[in-house]
């Protein structure tokens, strides 16, 4: 109801709409008529742009319906009046509107229902509905359904690109954030692979000398190629976990071990920033409900955020970015991301804007795609800057967000 | 001329799986090999007379390579030194060649490439360490010389005759090459030529333009 489609000419308004109710003292006695006023309500309903139905209250056969509904289906009043409404529903919406329709018999108040509905040409147009059931007065017998309807496909439509534009945003700030990664994702893999081919080429040499080793001199050095094969594998894996495109799914989470692997993750990152990073979560905190990759995305981007703003050079002190965790009420925790990096000097809500940035090649939408990440999961994002120098950033989650 | 010196590989990286390998790699071929697992540590622990060459990554937490070689340079610490890396980092390279780096390994490299390069290094630091030992021993000799006998010497090796010296020095031009002959054989030096490449090695090169 926040967006309707009033688009339609208003033709042959009545003329008392335009009188002011007030002013003419001498119709005050016409407009206080009870008949006067229902056919005046009548004559609004004809011109309003919503479509006014009544229904009959087992079949939902339409009784009545207002011109409007020419305009938001394409039947005349005479094609619809005594279809069914069932006959009209989108097939996967009827289940969902019997489950519902006692609210509309039973409960006083009035019932909101939003729903597919076929219009003459075939195709299926979104309908917000208002209905209200009336009794008969004496014997309190439902005599039939008054229903309020207009068209929401717009609304609708807008809410399911936004969502989308939404869930390409975080993928593309995902695989930016791969990107920025895949450099130090090479190095990562260097070290393993440079160690691997070293151990191997170790053996061969030895096995070519006189005396060739024993088996107990290499079996220590091939359980170390084991391994460090394996550890190649699990950076490869961690990074296919962050590449993976997923709905979101809600499983209980150890946030000490996250942020340990996405320490681990921005290591190279943190190397070329000569950044030291340190996990001070507890690690006894309670699981969190929460989806993974999401929670890692948030966390990730304020970690490599966090170690960009400590940069310093290579033959500087090196500075600190450090995560600590604590709960709270017992139904929350509270984990902050703490650097000595420049902090901010300007307001901590403009960090949040989109497409707000302070870095040269930055899209400014890594801390609205956190924000709106840790909200859709009940919590909240927050920035302070430190006295002390650099910035904190509070990420408050539920432990249970459904 | 002293015994040669033994000489070790020190290998400084963060990443113990690359570290405990080169060791092992190294070994293999019988290179006598030290790890460190920082640049402050090996720094702590290398003292100047160490002789060897040095493996280190650029890369590290900490100090970086960049660093603890300009560290070394100030402390006179000039062991060849191969430097390692992760990335094909050419900013790194050049900066880690114009400090005087002997190398640039790109990770992950050729295990013959690698011993090559250190095989390398380790024969110019024992030529360097060759040449200081000649250095030390000529300098030795020449601090045994007398007044007169190093007054005969920078003569000569300016091109001075026996008489030219005895007159310049006020004396018998026999007593000149009584000096003379002690001194070669102090030097150790066969003919006027060797004498004046020691001179050279002294650095009493720049006095002759000056007399």
């Amino acid at each position: 109801m926040i967006l309707s489609q009033r688009n339609l000419p208003i033709k042959n308004a009545p003329a008392v709409i335009k009188t002011d109710p007030v002013a003419p003292k001498s119709g005050v006695g016409a407009l206080t008529d009870d008949a006067e006023r229902n056919r005046l309500l009548a004559e609004m309903a004809e011109q309003s742009t919503d479509m006014i139905s009544r229904h009959t209250p087992d079949e939902w056969r339409f009784i009545y319906a207002s011109p409007a509904v020419e305009h938001l289906l394409g039947f005349s009043v005479e094609d619809i009046v005594g279809m069914s409404a069932y006959e009209l529903y989108h097939p996967d919406d009827v289940d969902d509107f019997k489950r519902r329709r006692p609210s509309v018999y039973y409960e006083k108040g009035f019932y909101t229902h939003t729903y597919r509905f076929r219009c003459k040409d075939g195709h299926y147009t979104w309908l917000e509905s208002t209905s209200r059931s009336i009794r008969d007065v004496t014997t309190g017998d439902l005599k039939e359904i008054l229903v309020v309807s207009r068209d929401v496909s717009r609304r609708i439509e807008t809410e399911a690109r936004v969502l989308q534009y939404q869930k390409e945003l975080n993928r593309a700030s995902r695989l930016a954030a791969m990107g920025e990664m895949a450099s130090g994702l090479a190095h990562e893999l260097n070290q393993p692979l440079t160690a691997i081919v070293n151990y191997a080429r170790g053996i061969e040499r030895r096995l070519n000398a006189t005396p060739p080793p024993s088996l107990e001199d290499i079996s220590p050095i091939l359980q170390r190629i084991t391994s460090t094969a394996l550890r190649a594998g699990g950076i490869l894996h961690r990074m296919m976990d962050f590449a993976r495109k997923q709905e979101p799914v809600r499983e209980p989470l150890d946030l000490h071990r996250l942020i340990d692997n996405l320490i681990d993750f921005s290591s190279s990152s943190a190397n070329q920033h000569n950044v030291l990073l340190a996990n001070h979560t507890p690690s006894d905190l309670p699981p969190v409900m929460a989806d993974q990759v999401q929670l890692e995305q948030v966390f990730l981007n304020l970690l490599l955020n966090a170690i960009e703003s400590s940069h310093s050079e290579p033959d500087h002190v090196s500075r600190q970015v450090w995560v600590d965790a604590s709960l709270q009420n017992h139904d929350r925790v509270i984990i902050s991301v703490i650097d000595q990096g420049e902090g901010f000097s300007n307001d901590s809500e403009q960090l949040f804007e989109q497409f707000y940035t302070s870095k040269p090649e930055g899209l400014g939408m890594g801390l609205p795609i956190s924000r709106s990440l840790v909200e859709a999961h009940g919590g909240q994002l927050t920035a302070e800057h430190r006295l002390e120098g650099g910035a904190v950033f509070r990420v408050m989650l539920p432990l249970d967000c459904s | 001329m002293n015994n040669e010196p033994v000489q070790n590989v020190f290998v400084v990286d963060d990443d113990a799986d690359v570290r405990d390998s080169l060791k092992w790699l190294l070994e293999s071929v019988g290179l006598q090999t030290v790890t460190y697992d920082s640049a402050q540590y090996f720094l702590e622990s290398c003292s100047a007379d160490v002789q060897g060459c040095i493996l280190m990554d650029v890369r590290m937490p900490g100090m970086s390579g960049l660093s603890a070689q300009k560290k070394l340079f100030e402390r006179g610490i000039s062991l060849p030194l191969i430097m390692i890396s992760g990335h094909a980092d050419v900013d790194m390279a050049v900066t880690a060649m114009t400090q005087g780096a002997l190398t640039f390994l790109q990770k992950p490299f050729s295990d013959q490439s690698l011993i090559d390069h250190v095989q390398q290094a380790l024969l110019l630091n024992l030529n360097n360490w060759k040449q200081a030992a000649q250095v030390h021993d000529i300098r030795a000799h020449y601090q045994s010389l007398t007044k007169r006998e190093r007054q005969v010497f920078e003569g000569v090796v300016v091109g001075h005759a026996n008489q030219e010296i005895a007159d310049l020095l006020g004396i018998n031009r026999k007593t000149v090459e009584g000096h003379r002959s002690h001194m070669m054989a102090k030097m150790q030096a066969n003919s006027l030529s060797e004498l004046v490449q020691m001179s050279v090695a002294l650095g009493l090169v720049k006095s002759f333009g000056q007399n």
